[in-house]
């Protein structure tokens, strides 16, 4: 079995953390780089952006500005996410292609698995909402994204673990853009937390997810090597920080 | 032809168990100039973005060739998570109609 590098710490601004995930997927993708599952812990309340997103229609920029929230564009698709430091949990898998089913359906469904037995065991109602959520009776608890690469998946999924629904209505333009009527964004349907289902705080969620992922991986607990997050650092500045990126002003 | 003879106009999709299609279209000479698509779907490879929207550049309106135009957009290798190009084209003939 493939040993699994698991990387709980480091703390980092939303455009690092895209940096990251576009340099550890291309590492695989060159077969430089053990499967790694990370952790995400952020400096700030941010919108992660689905790629194909546009920036005027998802985000509600004044109060994104007056509020200091950081916009990123993803390299994935998908919608857009509201998240706080602390009141969110996200991974990041990367691994090679050859390890996950091809049928898109079944890789999300795979990938999350783990995730969901984790919730499960811990008296969160979770269960897997194709194509990319996951869900509980109450609402979405929250939904993955993936790019495949020649050789590589990243799979990265974010579950609200106490998020502040207040204010992601005010950053984000659920149900504000102009859509025809039977236009109905996804994020409008309802949304639970973790903290809706369970006591355990945050903390305890992360090590039930790592427990349950070793029971079905050979893993060891590492970190990012200097190099990555020098690299990370690097992209960010280069890439996601810049509102080419993030905007795409035309 | 000058810019102010170009009319902007936008088209939405939200497909049946799946994923958000807009676009926006920039019309003048009676045909279409550009072509954006933005929306929560998914595409593989992610750059294919480009190739989709250049198929309906400088398309004539009204559009007369659709079978034509969704067979070139199969044959690109790109391929569509959450919708499928017969969404996208509603979403473009929304935006192009005479209203």
């Amino acid at each position: 079995m493939t040993e699994w590098r698991i990387i709980n710490e480091g703390e980092f601004s939303e455009a690092q953390h895209h940096a990251l995930d576009e340099i550890l997927t291309r590492k695989i993708d060159n077969q430089e780089m053990k499967p790694t599952l990370r952790f995400w812990y952020r400096e700030n309340s941010s919108v992660p952006l689905g790629r194909f997103q546009s920036y005027q229609d998802e985000v509600e920029h004044d109060y994104i500005t007056e509020n200091n929230i950081e916009v990123v564009r993803r390299i994935t698709g998908g919608g857009a996410m509201f998240a706080e430091p602390g009141n969110v949990i996200t991974y990041s898998m990367y691994m090679p292609r050859e390890k996950v089913p091809r049928n898109i359906e079944n890789s999300y469904r795979t990938l999350d698995s783990w995730a969901i037995k984790a919730l499960k065991d811990l008296g969160v109602e979770a269960h897997y909402q194709p194509l990319n959520d996951i869900e509980s009776p109450k609402g979405k608890l929250g939904g993955a994204a993936q790019l495949r690469k020649n050789n590589a998946v990243l799979h990265h999924t974010m579950i609200s673990y106490d998020l502040n629904l207040e204010k992601m209505l005010k950053a984000l333009r659920i149900g504000k853009a102009k859509l025809s009527d039977k236009a109905i964004s996804s994020a409008e349907k309802r949304v639970s937390r973790v903290s809706d289902h369970t006591h355990h705080d945050r903390e305890d969620v992360v090590s039930c997810l790592i427990e349950k992922f070793k029971e079905s991986h050979e893993a060891y607990e590492g970190s990012l090597s200097q190099e990555e997050i020098n690299q990370g650092k690097e992209l960010a500045s280069k890439k996601f920080e810049k509102n080419e990126w993030t905007k795409k002003i035309k | 032809m000058s810019k102010s003879e170009i009319v902007s106009r936008r088209g939405s999709v939200k497909v049946e168990e799946g994923k958000l299609v807009k676009v926006d279209v920039k019309i003048g000479n009676e045909m279409i100039e550009e072509l954006k698509v933005h929306g929560d779907f998914f595409l593989e490879p992610a750059n294919g973005i480009k190739q989709i929207e250049d198929q309906f550049e400088e398309l004539e309106l009204p559009i007369e060739n659709k079978n034509e135009l969704l067979n070139d957009l199969e044959e690109l290798n790109v391929r569509t998570i959450g919708f499928e190009f017969e969404d996208l084209f509603k979403a473009v003939e929304e935006a192009v109609k005479n209203d």
